[in-house]
């Protein structure tokens, strides 16, 4: 490499404001390597920039950012006119949004967007933490008081490809679903749902709705507030076969390790009805006798796939 | 002539010449596009970019060239080569975004990427005043406006 010149003076130097000279997606990409709250908080710089954070495709807002929720849902939706154009959902390349709701309002956020491709909502709430049977008390509560709100939401999302529920929404959506029936996703192909194994009873009717469905990823975790496995539960039993497990479902990930019979059920059921299962993926506790017995009962298990792998992590 | 031995000249806006290895030439993506649509000439015209910054692009791209050459112990050279980033970034504003628009153009993702990181850590934790006189952004607000963005954003200002 030859390098003659010490060229410093002959920079051309940029006019002094370079970072406002920068073109739009150049400032995005930084822009986006700062927290939202960081990136609104550009806006004040100068005019260029009071709308430049509305140009990012990802988006994450928390309700405890907020003096108070009502300040936060009108962040998100109804602006006064005056500040109608920074109104979140306006922006036209919106992909991913974020929302994190601290409370426990029953406050219901309106999202219309047409770019948005990734919706993430999360409500931290209190009663997590109480007693199981206080806990389907009030997912009862819940979804007979929403169901109108369910209804579209589960309407307004029908189209979707991928979808991560977590326990509690898995159990309002099957509580719903005893009520109401439950709209078909026949574009989700993707499927990641947390689940306890007393859950498991729903899988089947649950199923049921992603006729398409061609990945499921379980992620069972332990519920210790009743006491272990009760014999209940490994009574479980899976009645119906979806129509996703007959035609499409193609890869299936245990996430959490296989430990109990119940879960030994639930392998054997997903092997046993699956027609064209390629792959599954399943991980056994550490510890030796457990993990000899558990690996001598999968091994028996009849798949009805010809080309089904079962791989044990 | 093997490829590794091949040299490539990139011009510079001032017309200098810099003499590379096509291994390096090829971390410009726009030159690797060059080569690949058959492009045979041994000198390519950078014309948008000056000898200092051409120079230092040529640096950032002749270092990670070599050490993606070399095999075994990787994580002491990756861990090197963060350092290198890190130091070869630490530099004066206009340079800085001259490096950026360079790398943009050149198509040299590493170094855009370490660039606009390094001007989103230089704004973060900032208040709004600090981040104009750092990057001499002229408030353009009269304060009246400036109070009605702060207002509609209020959130964003909370400590």
């Amino acid at each position: 490499m030859v390098r003659k010149l010490k060229a410093s003076q002959a920079c051309p130097t940029l006019t002094k404001d370079a970072i406002s000279q920068l073109p739009n997606d150049l400032t995005c990409q930084i822009l986006s390597l700062l927290s939202t709250k960081e990136a609104v908080k550009t806006s004040v710089l100068s005019t260029r920039w009071r709308h430049l954070w509305l140009s990012l495709p990802c988006l994450e807002l928390k309700s405890r950012e907020f003096l108070d929720l009502k300040n936060f849902t009108k962040y998100i939706e109804f602006p006064n006119e005056a500040t109608f154009e920074t109104l979140v959902l306006c922006s036209p390349v919106l992909e991913c949004l974020k929302i994190v709701v601290a409370s426990d309002d029953e406050k219901v956020f309106r999202v219309h967007s047409r770019s948005l491709k990734r919706l993430t909502f999360e409500r931290v709430s209190p009663f997590l933490f109480d007693s199981a049977g206080f806990f389907d008390d009030i997912y009862e509560v819940i979804v007979s008081s929403k169901i109108s709100f369910i209804h579209k939401f589960l309407h307004g999302i029908s189209m979707a490809r991928s979808m991560k529920i977590c326990r509690g929404t898995l159990k309002i959506m099957c509580h719903y679903s005893k009520l109401e029936p439950f709209p078909q996703f026949s574009s989700m192909s993707y499927l990641d749902i947390t689940l306890y194994p007393r859950d498991f009873k729903w899988l089947p009717a649950f199923l049921e709705s992603f006729p398409n469905l061609k990945y499921l990823a379980l992620v069972m975790v332990c519920d210790d507030r009743k006491g272990g496995f009760s014999e209940d539960i490994d009574q479980v039993s899976f009645s119906s076969v979806p129509e996703c497990l007959l035609s499409s479902l193609e890869f299936v990930e245990l996430i959490a390790p296989v430990q109990y019979d119940v879960e030994l059920k639930l392998v054997k059921y997903l092997l046993k009805n699956s027609a064209v299962l390629e792959k599954l993926i399943l991980r056994l506790a550490s510890y030796n006798s457990r993990r000899d017995y558990m690996l001598k009962k999968l091994l028996k298990i009849p798949r009805v796939s010809t080309k089904c792998k079962v791989v044990i992590l | 002539m093997s490829e590794s031995n091949k040299k490539i000249s990139l011009i510079s806006s001032e017309g200098e010449a810099f003499e590379v290895s096509e291994a390096v030439a090829r971390e410009f993506e726009i030159v690797a596009h060059m080569l690949e649509d058959g492009c045979s000439g041994s000198s390519i015209p950078i014309t948008t970019v000056d000898s200092n910054i051409l120079g230092k692009v040529i640096e950032y791209c002749t270092k990670h060239v070599e050490v993606g050459n070399v095999e075994g112990n990787s994580e002491k050279a990756e861990k090197d080569l963060e350092e290198f980033d890190k130091r070869f970034i630490a530099v004066e504003m206009n340079t800085l975004f001259s490096l950026i628009l360079a790398a943009n153009y050149l198509n040299v993702k590493g170094l855009l990427n370490i660039g606009c990181q390094k001007v989103a850590d230089t704004i973060k934790d900032m208040k709004p005043e600090e981040v104009r006189s750092i990057f001499n952004i002229e408030n353009d607000y009269t304060p009246a406006e400036e109070e009605v963005v702060r207002k509609e954003n209020e959130w964003a200002f909370q400590p």
